[in-house]
């Protein structure tokens, strides 16, 4: 209640002229460089998306998002306020201004994009969504969950898929809607509810930290797919697309071979033309596009490729695989323009 | 001269203090209409540049989400309008509820706090201090995960009268099968009640007794719906989930204790030459306290109830960090479905603005009737 009113206050407060931004073309980039930092709104404890580590900084898939974006703007990745945000508050707060970006992992659908005026980064993360049940119920598919109790996360894009889903088929559910994904596991693991649902690598990341993992059992169905990303602005063309160069480059960077670690050295020595049009050596396709012609550099040096911003979040401490997010080159769905 | 005269009016005029309260008043009242439209206007004007509109078109739309059980019947595919209502339903329920149990709580707590026995009154006041000093959402979140973390799982569901059950899944009972009969006994409940306020006599009201039950002989073979374990839940029956019994509970909890404080005070706030003139009247203690002490003490302390009911109902709004489908959580999903964040925090605001007025206007309406009675 009280968030959902803050947000409501912090729409109206920037609709008061004193605060508000102006939205003409560009000019949300503009007002991000004279801010002096950048503001993106994360999720207070969700593991592999965005979460507090033993030396009280902020890690994950989306926090590494906000500091590439920090780091195409300013050149350093450190110039980012994190905003600690519910699901149901990241939309509104980028509408409002609130924030510059919300990192939340929210599904990309044809009316965020068109009703909402919302854009999105990516996706930068292809997945579907699933169910996770305890093995002692007996389910091994979705149609065995007729009846079934459900935990889900209020106001996600979940809460009516799922009704969708159980309607069109003619089966029943009762929903538990909890606010945070942090209050919704203890209350699955204790028994609030048969099914949990959310993305796989979310449910996987989750289940890691359960009790005794081994009780839970993913389901392997999709009942409808989940292609997630930041959310941006949708008014301002440049500087979403601005935004979602930070995607491309990354992606861009992997299909080179280019690293965190290696950058420097290639920025310093390739010969080849395409490496130097991209780190911008050569060329100004960055400052055309309203950041700097080194922008990719900055970017790459902070965050690392996208193979790295994997690895560090999902890969090395909850061994998952990239699956659908691979390349396309290695048959994945990581697909990005031409750097030309 | 004549210049002289006019303002000399003018002063004598301003020199009226019904005239310038007047005139203070109305400027006044302009000034606040003017920044009321400022605002406004600056509301809009921003709105546009940002391509938002303002509108409530949406609530004729589909909501595709379900909301567990409501009072409205609503249901994934229902407009957004119903399921406001449905929502708004839900918090009804448990704030109708809430004040009952919390005044009755309130009466026996502040009874048992002014007990000449040590042990009630220590009792009693532990209760309040512990009820009153903690925060309310913590208190919610305690009770909630106490009902989930103790009660057993549907299948190892406590089973003390046949039919009814109780697991994490909450209380479920079986529930009579409705039939046509029961609407006229409710219709003849009705009737009976309206007629017996009528006749002003106290036998007059066996009618309400009487007339539903003739009513009821017309009834078919009692027909239950008795609720059977089949897959993951219970199916049949009816369901009291464990979200509304921890809101329930814990608002009472909370809310009770400073109920009691009042109603002691109040209770207290009588002069002690009244009860000793009913104790030498020869009213026993017990009647002493009902005809003459209550009475007295809900004079003193309706007003500072009022609020405390009012905050009972706004109180109920927490409800969202348990997972109860209340108002806000149907506002929270009809924002992220539909990015109409300022009309659904209207809507909500309007409603829990009502809900507290009308309280107010029912407990003013009440302490009326007892300072008219005189009593």
């Amino acid at each position: 209640m009280f968030k959902s009113l803050l947000v409501a206050a912090a729409l109206l407060a920037t609709a008061m002229p004193a605060l508000a931004q102006g939205t003409q073309s560009g000019s949300q980039l503009k007002s991000i460089r004279d801010r002096g930092v950048f503001k993106c709104g994360i999720y207070e404890n969700v593991p592999g998306l965005a979460s507090l580590n033993a030396q009280g900084q902020w890690v994950g898939f989306d926090v590494d998002y906000c500091r590439g974006m920090a780091a195409a703007i300013f050149g350093s990745g450190d110039k980012v306020e994190f905003v600690k945000m519910t699901f149901a508050q990241g939309i509104p707060g980028v509408k409002s201004g609130e924030v510059d970006m919300a990192g939340l992992a929210i599904t990309d659908t044809v009316g965020r994009q068109t009703e909402l005026g919302l854009d999105f980064i990516g996706p930068t993360l292809f997945s579907g969504q699933a169910f996770m049940v305890n093995k002692r119920s007996g389910a091994t598919k979705l149609a065995d969950l007729n009846g079934a109790t459900i935990c889900i996360v209020a106001g996600t894009i979940t809460d009516s898929l799922i009704a969708d889903y159980f309607r069109a088929r003619n089966m029943t559910f009762k929903s538990v809607a909890i606010e945070t994904s942090a209050q919704l596991f203890p209350l699955y693991e204790e028994g609030r509810c048969d099914v949990v649902t959310m993305e796989p690598p979310f449910l996987a990341t989750r289940r890691a930290r359960l009790k005794v993992p081994a009780d839970h059992v993913i389901l392997p169905e999709f009942f409808a797919k989940s292609d997630m990303g930041p959310i941006v602005r949708a008014d301002d063309v440049m500087s979403a697309k601005a935004m979602k160069m930070v995607h491309w480059a990354v992606v861009t960077a992997e299909e080179m071979g280019i690293t965190s670690a290696n950058v420097d050295e290639v920025a310093k020595t390739s010969k080849d033309p395409a490496i130097r049009r991209f780190l911008g050596v050569d060329g100004t396709m960055g400052s055309k596009a309203g950041l700097t012609d080194t922008f990719t550099h900055n970017v790459i040096k902070a965050i690392g490729n996208y193979s790295e911003i994997w690895d560090r979040n999902y890969g090395k401490p909850f061994g998952l695989d990239r699956g659908p997010n691979k390349l396309t080159r290695d048959g994945g769905l990581q697909a990005v323009p031409l750097w030309r | 001269m004549p210049q002289r005269a006019q303002r000399s009016a003018l002063s004598r005029l301003w020199g009226q203090p019904r005239v310038r309260a007047t005139v203070w008043q109305v400027g006044t009242g302009l000034a606040v209409l003017a920044a009321l439209l400022w605002f406004q206007g600056n509301l809009a004007a921003n709105l546009a540049r940002r391509s938002l509109d303002l509108g409530f078109d949406f609530l004729w739309g589909p909501a595709s989400f379900e909301l567990g059980d409501n009072p409205v019947g609503y249901a994934a595919g229902d407009s957004f309008l119903l399921a406001f209502a449905a929502g708004l339903g839900n918090t009804l329920q448990v704030a109708a509820i809430g004040i009952a149990l919390t005044a009755c709580t309130g009466v026996a707590v502040a009874l048992l706090r002014l007990s000449h026995n040590p042990l009630t009154a220590g009792a009693a006041k532990l209760y309040v201090e512990i009820a009153r000093n903690t925060p309310l959402l913590l208190q919610l979140m305690f009770w909630h995960q106490l009902i989930v973390r103790v009660l057993p799982g549907p299948r190892l569901a406590w089973n003390p009268v046949p039919g009814v059950f109780l697991s994490n899944r909450g209380l479920i009972v079986p529930v009579l099968g409705w039939q046509p009969a029961f609407g006229w006994a409710l219709a003849a409940l009705a009737l009976g009640i309206v007629l017996a306020v009528m006749a002003r006599r106290r036998i007059a009201w066996l009618l309400p007794v009487l007339l539903p039950l003739g009513a009821l002989a017309s009834a078919q073979p009692m027909a239950f719906d008795v609720p059977v374990l089949r897959g993951f839940n219970f199916a049949g029956g009816t369901t009291l989930s464990p979200e509304m019994v921890a809101l329930v509970w814990a608002l009472v909890f909370y809310q009770g204790s400073f109920a009691a404080e009042t109603i002691r005070g109040g209770i207290l706030g009588v002069p002690k030459g009244l009860t000793e003139a009913a104790a030498s009247l020869g009213l026993s203690r017990a009647k002493a306290t009902r005809l003459v002490v209550m009475p007295l003490a809900l004079r003193i302390a309706i007003p500072p109830l009022t609020s405390q009911f009012m905050s009972l109902t706004k109180n109920s709004s927490l409800a969202v960090a348990i997972g109860y489908p209340d108002l806000v959580r149907v506002s929270n999903v009809a924002i992220s479905e539909t990015g109409r964040a300022v009309e659904c925090i209207v809507i909500t605001l309007a409603v829990y603005l009502v809900l507290s007025l009308a309280t107010a206007l029912a407990m003013n309406g009440w302490n009326a009737r007892l300072l008219q009675r005189g009593t």
